[in-house]
C-alpha cells in the first residue's frame, strides 16, 4: 500500500530531515512509527500526503507515485497532522461537507459516514456550530471524521492521540482496527510507546532521519518493552 | 519598568518581523542572496510609498493653503489636516483594537508570565499609540511645514504646534476603542460573529460616508468646503476647534485644555482598560454556540464549485479583509449612485478630487480603474492560508484549480461592479459606443491585472506564519507592493495623458489596453507555471 525508497529530504540551512529512508506498509497494517523530537517523523509523514517536496527517492501509494500522481494517490489517502488548524470560518457539517465535495463521495455515503463517526466520537451537537468555537480536542475529531468520510486505503496520521479524551482515545483504536480489517492501512507517528506496542503489528524507528529499527512489532521488541527497546535504541544508534 | 521595556521590544520585533518576506521576516531574509533582491524591491517600495505620502500631504496642504490664504483662514489648515489624522487613525484603530489591545493571540502566555497586568497594558496601549503616532506625524508634519511657508507664524504657533503634536492621537484612540469594543460585543451574540462583524463594520463606514457628504453639502468652492467641514467637525469634536484656537490663535487656555481633556481622558481610558483588562478579552474570545445540530440532508456540489464557495466564504468571514480589499469597490458604487443622484458636476465633492469630472470625461477608462486596483483580494490570499494550508495541499487538487478558485473570488467582486458603475458613468457623461466599451474593457484588463498581479506578487512573499489576520491583510510586504504597483500602473498612463499634450488621450488609453492584455496574459502564464513550482515548495 505504501512504499518509500531511499526517500531523502534536506531543508534550507542544511539540516537532513530525512535520509535515506526505506520502508513498506501492506494493506491491513498499522504501522507505528516512532522517534525522538526531531528525528524526521513530520517530514516524512508531510513527504507521504504531498504536503512536502522531498530531494531524492520516491514514494509510491498503492503503486502509483506521489511525485508523479499526486492526484490518484491523494485520492485514496487521507492526512491528520499533529496540530489540526482547520478553517475557522466553516462550522463543522460545513467542513465536513467541503471535504465530501473535494473527494466526490456520493451524498448518501458521505451521510452515513459522518452520522457514524461523529457520533462515535460525540460530535453530532456540534456540528453546527463554528469550528472557532471548537476546543482541540474537538477539531482534533472532526479532523478525524473529515479523513474518514472519503475510506481512505491509506490513512496517514501524525500523533493521532494528543488532545482526545481517553473515551474518543479508545474509539479511535476501533475505528483503526476496523478500518484494517476491511483492507486500508493505517501509518503513524507517537510517542506513546505503550499505544504502539498494544495498537501496532508494524513498528519503524527513526533517529535523525535513518531509520534504525524495522519489523514486526514482536521482532523489534524482541523480549524487552518497546519503551526499552527505543532507549536502547535512540541513545546508542 | 525593565518588563515594560522587554514586553515592548519584543512587540516591536513582531511587527518589524510581520513586514515579512517569504514569511521569513526583513532582517532574515536580507541576509540570502534572493532574499538581498526581495529585500531591496521591499526597501524600495517602503521607501516610494512614504515619498508618496509625504508627496500627497504636502500637494493637498500646498492647494488648500493657497485656497484659504485668498480669504484669510489660513488658521484652517492646520485644524483641517489634525482633523484628516484623527479620522484616519479613528477608522484604522477600530480594526486594531482587537489584535492590538484585546483578543491578541498571546494573551494566555503573557497572563500567565509574572508580569503585573498593568504592564501588559501599558505595553499594548503604548503599541496602539506609537502605530498611530507614525500615521500622525506623516499628516501633520508636512501640513505644519506648508502652513510656516505661507503664514510666517511667531514663535507661538511652534509651541503650540509641537506640544500639542504627541497629544493628538490620545482621543481618537479613545474613540475607536470604544467602537471597537462595541462592535465586537454586540457580534459576539451571533454565531456567526465575522459576519455581524463585517455588516456593523459597514453600516458605520456608510453611514459616516454618508453624513461627510451631508456636512459638505456638496458645496462646489474648496474653501466652503473646508469651512463647513470644519464647522461640523467644532460641532461634534470640541476638541478640533481647541487645537485651532490653540494652536494657529495663540489662545494658550485653548492649547491647556486640549493637552489636558487628551492627557485625561487618556489617562481614564488607561485606567479602564486595566480594571476590565481580563474581562474584556474574555469577552472577544467568547463564541455563541448551540450545540443542537441534528443530521440532515447534505447539498452535494463539484469540487471546483466548493473550492470556489470556501474562497468565497474566506473573504466574507473577515471584515478586515472584506473592507481593505473591498474599499475600491464600494467607493465606485457610492459615486455612481451619487452621479445618478447628483449629476456630473458634484463628482468633484463626491470623489473629493479636484476637476474629477474633467479627468473622467478625458481618461474615464483608466481614471475608473483606480477604484478597481484598490481592490486586490488575491494578494494576501495565498498568505491567509496560514497554517491551514496543508488541507489543501493533501487533497486531490490540482494547484492551478487552487489558484483559480482564488482568481474567481477578486474577479467575481471587481467585473459585476464595473460592469454597472462603468455604465452608470458611461450614460451620465453620454459616452459615445465606443468610449463606452472603452469604459468596461480597460477596467476589466485592469481587474485581470490586478487579481493576477497579486496571486503573483503573494506566491513570491508569503506569510503562513502569522497569528493575527490584519498582518498579511493590511502589513504584509505582499499587499503593499500589490497597491504599489496597482496605483502606479493607474497612474503613468494619467501622467502621460495630462502632461504630455500632444498625446492623444484616446491613443493612450488604446495603448493601455494593449499593454495589460499582454501583462495580464503573461502574468497568467506566470502563475500557471512557475508559480505552481513555487506553490508547491510551501
Amino acid at each position: 500500500m505504501l512504499k518509500i525508497n531511499h526517500l531523502s529530504k534536506t531543508y534550507k540551512g542544511g539540516k537532513k530531515a530525512v535520509d535515506d529512508l526505506s520502508m513498506e506498509v501492506e494493506a491491513g497494517d498499522i504501522f507505528g512509527f516512532i522517534g525522538p523530537n526531531g528525528a524526521g517523523k513530520t517530514t516524512t509523514i508531510k513527504s507521504i500526503v504531498g504536503v512536502l517536496d522531498f530531494d531524492k527517492g520516491d514514494i509510491f501509494i498503492n503503486g502509483m507515485s506521489i511525485a508523479k500522481d499526486p492526484l490518484e494517490c491523494k485520492k485514496i489517502t487521507a492526512y491528520i497532522p499533529d496540530n489540526p488548524d482547520l478553517y475557522e470560518y466553516f462550522t463543522g457539517i460545513a467542513y465536513l461537507n467541503f471535504i465530501g465535495d473535494i473527494f466526490s463521495v456520493e451524498q448518501h455515503e458521505r451521510e452515513e459516514s459522518i452520522k457514524k463517526y461523529a457520533g462515535l466520537l460525540e460530535l453530532t451537537e456540534n456540528l453546527g456550530d463554528m469550528i472557532s468555537s471548537y476546543s482541540h480536542g474537538m477539531k482534533q475529531k472532526l479532523a478525524i471524521i473529515s479523513a474518514l468520510i472519503h475510506k481512505p486505503q491509506l490513512l496517514v496520521l501524525d500523533e493521532p492521540f494528543v488532545g482526545l479524551d481517553p473515551k474518543s482515545s479508545y474509539t479511535l483504536k476501533t475505528i483503526m482496527h476496523e478500518l484494517c480489517e476491511t483492507g486500508s492501512a493505517i501509518f503513524f507517528s507517537t510517542h506513546v510507546l505503550d499505544v504502539a506496542e498494544k495498537l501496532c503489528n508494524k513498528i519503524a524507528i527513526i533517529r535523525d532521519g535513518k531509520l534504525i529499527a524495522c519489523g514486526d512489532t514482536e521482532a523489534v521488541k524482541g523480549d524487552g518493552s518497546l519503551e526499552e527497546v527505543f532507549l536502547e535504541l535512540t541513545e546508542n544508534a | 519598568m525593565r518588563e515594560l521595556k522587554l514586553l515592548l521590544r519584543v512587540e516591536f520585533k513582531h511587527i518589524l518581523s510581520s513586514l515579512s518576506l517569504g514569511g521569513v521576516g526583513l532582517s532574515k531574509a536580507m541576509k540570502g542572496s534572493k532574499g538581498r533582491g526581495k529585500s531591496t524591491v521591499f526597501t524600495a517600495v517602503i521607501g516610494l510609498s512614504v515619498v508618496y505620502l509625504v508627496f500627497y500631504a504636502v500637494l493637498f496642504s500646498v492647494v488648500m493653503a493657497k485656497a484659504f490664504r485668498q480669504v484669510d483662514a489660513m488658521y484652517l489648515l492646520p485644524a483641517l489636516m489634525m482633523t484628516a489624522s484623527c479620522l484616519m487613525m479613528l477608522f484604522t484603530t477600530i480594526y486594531k483594537v482587537k489584535g492590538t489591545i484585546f483578543g491578541f493571540n498571546d494573551y494566555d502566555l503573557l497572563m500567565s508570565l509574572p508580569v503585573k497586568t498593568s504592564t501588559i497594558v501599558i505595553s499594548r496601549i503604548v503599541i496602539l499609540y506609537s502605530l498611530n503616532f507614525i500615521f500622525c506625524a506623516f499628516l501633520m508634519l508636512p501640513a505644519g511645514a506648508v502652513y510656516i511657508y505661507y503664514a510666517l507664524p511667531d514663535i507661538t504657533f511652534y509651541i503650540g504646534f509641537i506640544l500639542s503634536f504627541f497629544f493628538i492621537p490620545f482621543v481618537p484612540i479613545i474613540i475607536a476603542a470604544v467602537i471597537g469594543l462595541l462592535i465586537h460585543y454586540v457580534a459576539s451574540f451571533f454565531k456567526r460573529k465575522n459576519i455581524a462583524n463585517l455588516i456593523i463594520t459597514m453600516s458605520i463606514f456608510l453611514g459616516v460616508m454618508y453624513l461627510s457628504f451631508n456636512a459638505h453639502n456638496f458645496i462646489s468652492n474648496v474653501v466652503d468646503i473646508g469651512k463647513a467641514f470644519m464647522q461640523t467637525v467644532n460641532q461634534y469634536y470640541p476638541l478640533a476647534k481647541m487645537y485651532t484656537d490653540g494652536v494657529c490663535k495663540s489662545d494658550f487656555l485653548s492649547l491647556f485644555l486640549f493637552i489636558l481633556i487628551s492627557v485625561s481622558a487618556f489617562a481614564v481610558f488607561t485606567y479602564v482598560v486595566g480594571k476590565k483588562f481580563k474581562s474584556l478579552n474574555t469577552l472577544m474570545a467568547a463564541n455563541r454556540t448551540t450545540s443542537d445540530y441534528k443530521m440532515t440532508t447534505l447539498k452535494v456540489t463539484s469540487p471546483s464549485m466548493s473550492l470556489y464557495k470556501r474562497e468565497l466564504k474566506r473573504y466574507f468571514s473577515s471584515a478586515n479583509y472584506v473592507l481593505n480589499t473591498g474599499i475600491g469597490l464600494l467607493l465606485f458604487t457610492m459615486a455612481s449612485v451619487a452621479l445618478i443622484f447628483m449629476g456630473t458636476g458634484k463628482l468633484e465633492t463626491i470623489l473629493g478630487i479636484p476637476g474629477a469630472a474633467d479627468i473622467i470625461a478625458k481618461a474615464g477608462p483608466i481614471a475608473i480603474s483606480l477604484f478597481v486596483v484598490l481592490s486586490c483580494s488575491t494578494a494576501c490570499a495565498i498568505s491567509l492560508e496560514g497554517k491551514s494550508l496543508w488541507i489543501i495541499k493533501s487533497m486531490p487538487l490540482s494547484t492551478k484549480s487552487i489558484f483559480l478558485s482564488k482568481l474567481a473570488v477578486n474577479l467575481t467582486l471587481s467585473i459585476p461592479a464595473i460592469l454597472i458603475n462603468a455604465s452608470i458613468f458611461a450614460f451620465m457623461f453620454t459616452f459615445s459606443f465606443e468610449q463606452t466599451m472603452l469604459m468596461y474593457l480597460v477596467p476589466i484588463a485592469y481587474a485581470f491585472f490586478t487579481a493576477f498581479g497579486g496571486l503573483a506578487i503573494n506566491l513570491n512573499f508569503p506569510n503562513f506564519t502569522w497569528s493575527n489576520e490584519i498582518t498579511v491583510i493590511k502589513q504584509s510586504a505582499a499587499v503593499m507592493l500589490a497597491v504599489f504597483i496597482g496605483m502606479a500602473s493607474v497612474a503613468l498612463p494619467l501622467v502621460l495623458m495630462f502632461t504630455i499634450h500632444s498625446l492623444d488621450a484616446k491613443i493612450v488609453t488604446y495603448a493601455t489596453l494593449i499593454i495589460l492584455a499582454a501583462a495580464d496574459g503573461l502574468l497568467y502564464r506566470y502563475i500557471m507555471t512557475k508559480g505552481v513550482k513555487i506553490f508547491s515548495t510551501f
